[in-house]
C-alpha cells in the first residue's frame, strides 16, 4: 500500500509572511506505526502527569498536616477551659467536641468545670480548635461549626464532623481548598457509601408542626 | 432483614451512673431505677421509649405519665446478634457492674414521671442510642425496617433542644433557679415568635 494518505501540516506564524505549507506522502502502515507512537507518548505522559499530581497532593497532604501539627502546639499552651469555650463560642455541640476529641460528654464537662485534661486529649482538643482555625482564616469558612455539621453530598447522612471524628482533617481541608469533591472523598473514606444511604423513608413535616417519617413518595404514584 | 447494631457498649451511652447529669431534662432512652409500670413490676429499673414530642406537655413539662419498657439484667448476648434477633428488646451492654441488661419491649406501660426524677437515673443513651432504640422498637411494633439514620435526621433537633435545656439549666441552677423554671423559661424562650410563626424551636 503505497501513496495513500497525504497530509499536510499548517504552521502558523506571527508575521505576515504566508504559512509554509509541509506536504508529504506517506504509507497507511507508518501512519499507523506514528500515530500509535504518538499514542504511547501521550499515554506516559499522562501517567507521569498523573503520579507527579499524586506526589504534590501527597506532599500537599504533608504540608497540611504540619501546619495542623504546628498550630495545635501552640495553642496548646493555652488552659483546656479557654480552648474549650473557645470551641463552643464557635457553634459546637459539647456532644460534637466530645466526640471529635475522642471522649465522652461528662470528660468535657469536668474539663470545662476545671479538671485538667491528659496531655493527648489537650492536644486533641488543641488539633480541633487549630483545625478550625485554619479553616476559619486560610480558607475563609466563616461558620466552621455549620459548613462540618452539613452533609457532604445531599443524598448521604455523612457530615464533615463524621469525617474529623474519624481523624481525616487532612481530607477536610481538601474539600475546603476544592482538590477534592465531596464524592471523590467519601469514595476513598466510606467505599460503599452510596448503597448504604439508600433509604425507602423520607423526613417530612407533619400537621401538627413536628418532623415525622414516612415511605418515599415512588415516581408512579 | 438486618437491624443495626453498636460497635463497642459506650457509643450506647451519653452518660453512665456517676456521670449522668442532673441537669439534663428527662429524655427518651433515660434508664431509671425503682420504677413502678402498672400492670408490669412495683419496682425494677425502666427506660423510656416515649418520642420526645410525646412525653413532654406546655412550658416542657414532662407529662403525667411517659411510657417506658422494663429493664432487666440479662445473659451475655453476642454484639452481632442484635442484628438478627432479639427484636423484643433493646440492648444495654455494660449498663452497671458491666453487665447486660435489655429493655423488654413486651413489658412497657405510663409510669408517672414522678418516678422519673433524676436522682434514680442509672444512665442516658447517647443520639446513637436513641435511634437504635427507636429502630428496635418500630421493628418490633409494626415490622417496618428504618434505617438510624433517617430517625437522627427527623430526631436530631430534639437532641439538640436537650443539650441546649441541659446547659441552660446548669447555668441558671448555679444561680439558684429550681430545674423546673429553668425548663419553663427555656421553653419560654426558645417558642417567642420572631415573626410569620418563626420560632427559635
Amino acid at each position: 500500500m503505497a501513496d495513500l494518505i497525504t497530509a499536510d501540516r499548517t504552521r502558523t506564524s506571527s508575521t505576515t509572511e504566508a504559512p509554509t505549507q509541509l506536504s508529504r506522502t506517506r504509507t497507511i502502515d507508518e501512519l499507523v506505526e506514528d500515530v500509535g507512537h504518538l499514542r504511547n507518548v501521550t499515554r506516559l505522559v499522562g501517567d507521569d502527569v498523573a503520579e507527579a499530581s499524586r506526589q504534590v497532593s501527597e506532599v500537599h497532604h504533608q504540608a497540611f498536616q504540619a501546619q495542623l501539627n504546628t498550630k495545635a502546639r501552640e495553642m496548646a499552651k493555652r488552659p483546656a477551659t479557654e480552648m474549650l469555650d473557645e470551641l463552643a463560642g464557635r457553634g459546637f455541640a459539647w456532644r460534637d467536641i466530645a466526640r471529635l476529641v475522642g471522649v465522652s460528654v461528662p470528660a468535657v464537662r469536668r474539663w470545662r468545670q476545671g479538671e485538667s485534661p491528659t496531655g493527648p486529649h489537650l492536644l486533641a482538643i488543641a488539633r480541633l480548635l487549630a483545625f478550625t482555625e485554619i479553616l476559619r482564616v486560610d480558607h475563609l469558612v466563616s461558620d466552621v461549626a455549620g459548613w462540618l455539621e452539613m452533609p457532604l453530598v445531599p443524598e448521604a447522612p455523612l457530615t464533615g464532623i463524621d469525617m474529623a471524628a474519624d481523624g481525616r482533617f487532612v481530607d477536610l481541608l481538601d474539600l475546603a481548598t476544592g482538590h477534592e469533591t465531596p464524592e471523590a472523598a467519601l469514595d476513598r473514606w466510606q467505599p460503599g457509601w452510596h448503597e448504604r444511604s439508600s433509604s425507602q423513608f423520607e423526613v417530612f413535616e407533619a400537621a401538627d408542626g413536628e418532623l415525622g417519617l414516612r415511605p418515599t413518595a415512588r415516581d408512579d404514584d | 432483614m438486618s437491624l443495626e447494631t453498636y460497635a463497642v457498649a459506650a457509643d450506647l451511652y451519653l452518660a453512665r451512673g456517676q456521670d449522668v447529669n442532673s441537669s439534663r431534662p428527662a429524655f427518651t432512652g433515660d434508664a431509671f431505677a425503682g420504677v413502678p409500670i402498672p400492670g408490669v413490676q412495683d419496682g425494677g429499673m425502666a427506660i423510656i421509649v416515649a418520642h420526645p414530642c410525646t412525653m413532654r406537655g406546655p412550658e416542657a413539662r414532662t407529662r403525667e405519665r411517659v411510657l417506658v419498657a422494663a429493664v432487666r439484667e440479662h445473659s451475655p448476648i453476642g454484639r452481632e446478634a442484635w442484628a438478627r434477633g432479639y427484636y423484643g428488646l433493646m440492648p444495654l451492654p455494660e449498663l452497671i457492674n458491666g453487665n447486660l441488661h435489655v429493655g423488654q419491649f413486651d413489658e412497657l406501660g405510663k409510669a408517672l414521671s414522678a418516678d422519673l426524677t433524676t436522682d434514680k437515673r442509672v444512665a442516658c443513651l447517647s443520639e446513637y442510642g436513641v435511634n437504635l432504640l427507636q429502630q428496635r422498637l418500630i421493628w418490633h411494633l409494626t415490622r417496618l425496617e428504618v434505617e438510624t439514620f433517617r430517625i437522627q435526621e427527623a430526631f436530631a433537633h430534639t437532641f439538640e433542644e436537650a443539650d441546649l435545656l441541659e446547659e441552660w439549666t446548669e447555668t441558671l441552677f448555679a444561680s439558684g433557679v429550681s430545674p423546673t423554671d429553668a425548663a419553663a423559661s427555656f421553653e419560654a424562650f426558645i417558642r417567642v415568635d420572631h415573626g410569620n410563626g418563626r420560632t427559635l424551636q
